[in-house]
């Protein structure tokens, strides 16, 4: 009865029903479709950079991390000791990377040499899909950033010159024909790339069978910490480190770029926060008459407060309905076809080291918390009305 | 008359208009902060170019700009810096030449842009003796000193007075390394710098480099606001190619439009959340004074007065509530803008953009009442909806209800 | 056997500043079944009488005790489960909840006191058959005439079988006609289920049916006759 009553009485005044429900709706909606847009792009950002640079999981020799030389590599074959069982576990790859000095021609420039295996790679980080232009699958060939092949201005077919410092100090030199070239989505590998099969990189550093990481890929990135405790077992050889732990500015920068939306969202909130007020002020001063009418004949206050409880959740449900049905398939649309960029903004976004397309996240907690958000303001709110009733008097209610 | 009434109106229900004037208050207020923060953001981005690593103007070789070579060197440099000297507007400059290479330390190595420099032309120009956390200033090494950024020496495991090597290629492609003493380690504010950038003296990279050519010269101005016309007159004295720090890092103008568009949007989303508030309010309020509207008809008042009123009403509600919310925004920038607001947890993220962790909100003063007149045009057109209403208000139906 | 008992009753308005008596030192009695009219000019307080009876207001001085229960003593929530199971309200202006249909109007009291469905519906049915208003129990509050509404009111006053029905000015905003029809109802109850009715009046045609007619003063009672 309650219920009912109360199911016809915000159907009483329509129109304030409705542009209630639409001004909620409205938050809801803007906020879901922002919160979707941010945390899409993190994700692509996350699943970029831990498949090109880190692995969800790292495992390095203890030093490593400290200091990325050549000295502080581990041998391949101490894979074998590491416990990678877990099912969350999609899968590892090898990898041997420094620093050397590539040149063709009159060019020199900076590169950073990864030696990896290429068939791995290629479904760890999708690296044969970068390829702009050549073959991907050659041993002893070279795979070099766009960007680096246009600085150096070589294609393929040409051979490019590595010059380093290797394992235990060696000089490293060597040649190698490039058999392609990469665009890749984090625009730091594009200048600087150059990408060896896992033995020729070894060779060229003079570290034999050595690696400097071994990355391990999850499908579920919130085992992430369980997994590095099991990966390996005590040892003051090598550790595991999350890619957290490896990329802590890219964690600031995500998460201070959430905190600049909640802002946002949270002004909103309060700014339609005012107009729920203004609802339930409206609601009570109005009916005051009425609810005194109702305790006359012998409702309790409690029971009138129950059912103008129960308008106030169905109001915000119903314009929290609003906001995710008219969210919900814009941010399915946007997440299946994330929107690329082009021009000056694309350009902009790839000087700031950002891929230029806006991928939208699909994540049912976006939706959720923001029609907890939208409820909890609504019933806070509702402390009005509640205390109205519970302080009304019969008599000068019947009066108004 | 009708200016009265509507004023009367508004404390007649007090609640009620609370509700409205609370709802832009809120709304202007964190606008006002949110611009002032997006400026805050800006500002610091192009301070720090500017000041730390682009300066207002460069001169490079026309070539440079297609691929920034060593052999492409500025055509008359003597001529370049006397002109530099006599003029007023300039408050430094300095020339640096300029290669790719790579440093190496007994443990790792990694590529680097060398920039051989005059020390005290370059301290000027950049500032870059302020920006040493370690060591000195081109003052104690004798031979072959560096400078390298803090970010460099992490990686490369050196210190103050450690051993590195710089491999280069020189003009007649030759690879020729040198060894150098770091001197200093700097931590700059422009992350491009911080990043691969090293400092070394003009004479012992030159020596290096077998060239004792120019390829960039950086003017700093005593007054930002001459820019162009130095440029212009800089231009017409040379046959290099003379840009502003906006036409070499096409970022700071991007950065200012992203902030604008994004001010706008937001501006729109928060007028229109009021909006919402503010049709909600005023046709509860007409509605609610069905009765007295309809006496007011009854007694021979136009349809027009009716609408003006309901009009007035809102538009004041918004003419006392802006100037709060924008008070409270003053206040609010003029507090951050004094103690700085601290941001120093994301302090390596935003490194990476080259700011630093406490930033200044301003806002300029035009924006007030350009708020002021987007608050009131808000006010309006949330109005108007309830003022058609209530003049479809049929004068005897509205006195008989009740 | 008295259903209320009223002793040495005053309200007092502003008792510190301008002591206002709208009720002075009124004791009275109702006997089960009676059809009670209080009467007097405006301002003379029947309202407030019929108030503080009702257990909406509140006396300065004086109790009221109703079946025994000193009302004064109850709580406010258990003075509002007193005016549910022992008093029918019926106002000069309906005030039916608006958004319920007539016969869920009158099933309301008996909802809150928690009656069956089925008692529910056949005490509504007829409840509204007697009323003669059962054609239009589907319609809501505002589809109906005045005189309907206040036939509504009655019965949804009658519903819960309360002590005695409590009316102030039932029929201030009737035509005579609905009046004439509202009387003969409310008369009709008092024999029929023995309601006691108190109503307050100023209509000469409610008081002519008044079988007790309590005429009030400034506050006192100057004249109390049963017909």
């Amino acid at each position: 009865m309650n219920f009912k009553l109360a199911w016809r009485n915000i159907w009483r005044n329509k129109k304030r029903t409705w542009i209630t429900a639409s001004s909620i709706g409205f938050a809801v909606f803007f906020a879901c479709v922002m919160q979707s847009m941010q945390l899409g792009s993190y994700e692509r950002m996350i699943d970029n950079s831990v498949r090109f640079l880190t692995g969800h999981i790292g495992v390095h020799q203890v030093d490593y991390w400290e200091e990325k030389i050549l000295d502080n590599s581990f041998p391949e074959t101490a894979i074998s000791d590491m416990n990678l069982t877990d099912e969350s576990i999609i899968m590892s790859v090898p990898r041997i990377s420094s620093f050397a000095l590539a040149s063709y021609g009159d060019k020199t420039k900076g590169a950073l040499i990864t030696g990896v295996d290429l068939a791995l790679e290629s479904e760890f980080s999708y690296l044969e899909n970068k390829l702009q232009s050549g073959v991907y699958n050659t041993e002893g060939g070279a795979l070099i950033g766009a960007g680096l092949s246009e600085y150096l201005k070589l294609g393929v077919g040409d051979t490019l010159v590595l010059l380093s410092q290797g394992y235990h100090g060696v000089n490293a030199v060597g040649k190698y024909p490039v058999v392609g070239t990469l665009k890749f989505p984090v625009p730091d590998l594009n200048q600087s790339a150059v990408y060896l099969p896992l033995k020729s990189a070894q060779r060229f550093f003079g570290a034999e069978g050595m690696i400097t990481s071994y990355s391990i890929l999850l499908d579920d990135p919130d085992a992430t910490q369980l997994i590095k405790s099991q990966v390996i077992s005590d040892s003051d050889v090598y550790e595991a480190m999350t890619w957290k732990e490896m990329m802590p500015d890219l964690v600031q920068g995500i998460e201070l770029d959430y905190y600049g939306g909640l802002v946002m969202v949270y002004v909103l909130y309060a700014v339609i926060g005012f107009g729920i007020f203004g609802t339930f002020l409206m609601m009570t001063k109005e009916r005051t008459y009425e609810f005194g009418i109702l305790n006359s004949i012998g409702m309790k206050k409690s029971r009138i407060q129950g059912m103008v409880a129960i308008e106030i959740l169905l109001l915000t449900f119903l314009g929290v309905a609003i906001g995710l049905i008219a969210a919900s398939p814009i941010v399915v649309y946007f997440w299946a076809n994330p929107i690329l960029l082009t021009g000056e903004t694309a350009a902009a976004m790839e000087r700031f080291g950002y891929e230029p397309i806006m991928p939208f996240a699909l994540d049912p907690q976006v939706f959720y918390d923001q029609g907890l958000s939208i409820l909890l303001i609504a019933l806070f709110l509702g402390i009005y009305p509640m205390l109205a009733i519970k302080q009304l008097k019969i008599i000068k209610a019947l009066k108004e | 008359m009708i200016l009265a009434l509507a004023w009367k109106n508004i404390w007649r229900s007090k609640r009620r208009s609370f509700v409205v004037i609370g709802a832009i208050i809120v709304g202007v207020w964190s606008l006002i902060f949110m611009f002032a923060f997006y400026n805050s953001f800006i500002e610091a981005f192009s301070r720090n170019g500017v000041n730390h690593d682009y300066s207002h103007i460069q001169i490079h070789n026309e070539d440079y700009l297609l691929e920034p070579g060593l052999e492409f060197q500025l055509s008359d440099v003597n001529q370049m810096e006397t002109t530099l000297d006599q003029m007023a507007e300039v408050q430094s400059w300095s020339a640096r030449q300029i290669v790719n290479g790579m440093l190496a330390s007994p443990k790792t190595n990694v590529g680097v842009q060398i920039y051989g420099v005059q020390p005290a032309a370059e301290g000027e120009t950049t500032g870059l003796e302020e920006q040493l956390v370690d060591g000195t200033y081109f003052e104690t090494i004798k031979r072959n000193p560096i400078l390298i950024s803090e970010k460099l020496a992490d990686k490369l495991k050196v210190k103050v007075r450690s051993k590195v090597v710089i491999t280069l290629q020189n003009l007649d492609r030759e690879i020729t390394a040198a060894s150098f003493r770091v001197e200093g380690i700097f931590k700059s504010k422009s992350p491009r710098i911080n990043e691969a950038g090293v400092y070394v003296r003009f004479s012992d990279l030159s020596r290096l480099t077998a060239v004792d050519g120019i390829n960039e010269i950086a003017v700093y101005l005593n007054n930002s606001e001459q820019i162009l016309l130095v440029k212009e007159s800089l231009a017409a004295s040379t046959t290099d190619l003379v840009r502003t720090y906006r036409e070499i890092a096409p970022e700071f103008d991007m950065m200012e439009q992203q902030s604008a568009t994004t001010k706008q949007i937001v501006t729109v989303i928060i007028m229109l959340a009021l909006l919402f508030g503010i049709v909600n309010t005023m046709l509860m309020a007409v509605l609610e004074r069905t009765k007295e509207i309809g006496m007011l008809r009854s007694i021979g008042m136009h349809k027009k007065s009716v609408f003006k009123m309901i009009i007035l009403e809102t538009c004041m509600m918004s003419i006392i509530a802006g100037p709060i919310g924008l008070i409270l925004g003053y206040l609010t920038n003029t507090w951050l803008g004094t103690n700085g607001m601290d941001l120093s947890s994301y302090a390596t993220a935003l490194e990476q953009y080259g700011m630093d962790a406490i930033f200044y909100p301003s806002i300029s003063n035009a924006t007030y009442p350009a708020l002021m007149m987007v608050v009131i045009l808000t006010a309006f057109l949330g109005a108007i909806y309830p003022a058609i209403k209530a003049i479809r208000l049929n004068p005897l139906e509205a006195i008989r209800k009740l | 056997m008295s259903v209320i008992e009223a002793k040495n009753v005053s309200k007092i308005y502003n008792p510190d500043t301008i002591p206002v008596h709208a009720i002075n030192d009124v004791s009275l009695t109702i006997e089960e079944g009676e059809f009670t009219a209080i009467v007097g000019p405006s301002g003379c307080g029947k309202t407030t009488l019929l108030n503080m009876v009702g257990g909406l207001d509140t006396c300065s001085e004086g109790h009221i005790t109703v079946s025994d229960v000193n009302i004064a003593e109850l709580n406010e929530a258990d003075l509002t489960d007193f005016r549910l199971k022992n008093i029918g309200f019926v106002f000069q202006s309906y005030n039916l909840i608006p958004v319920l249909t007539a016969k869920e109007n009158v099933e309301f009291v008996m909802l809150l006191q928690q009656s069956h469905q089925s008692a529910m519906d056949d005490r509504a049915d007829e409840l509204l058959s007697k009323m003669g208003i059962k054609e239009v129990k589907n319609r809501r509050p505002a589809e109906l005439s005045g005189g309907q509404q206040q036939r509504v009111a009655v019965a949804r006053a009658l519903a819960s079988k309360p002590k005695f029905i409590l009316a102030d000015e039932p029929t201030a905003n009737l035509d005579s006609h609905s009046t004439e029809s509202l009387l003969d109802i409310m008369a009709k109850m008092n024999e029929e289920e023995n309601a006691t009715f108190i109503f307050s009046t100023h209509d000469q045609r409610v008081i002519d049916k008044a079988r007790r007619i309590i005429t009030l003063d400034d506050g006192k009672i100057v004249s109390d006759e049963r017909k």
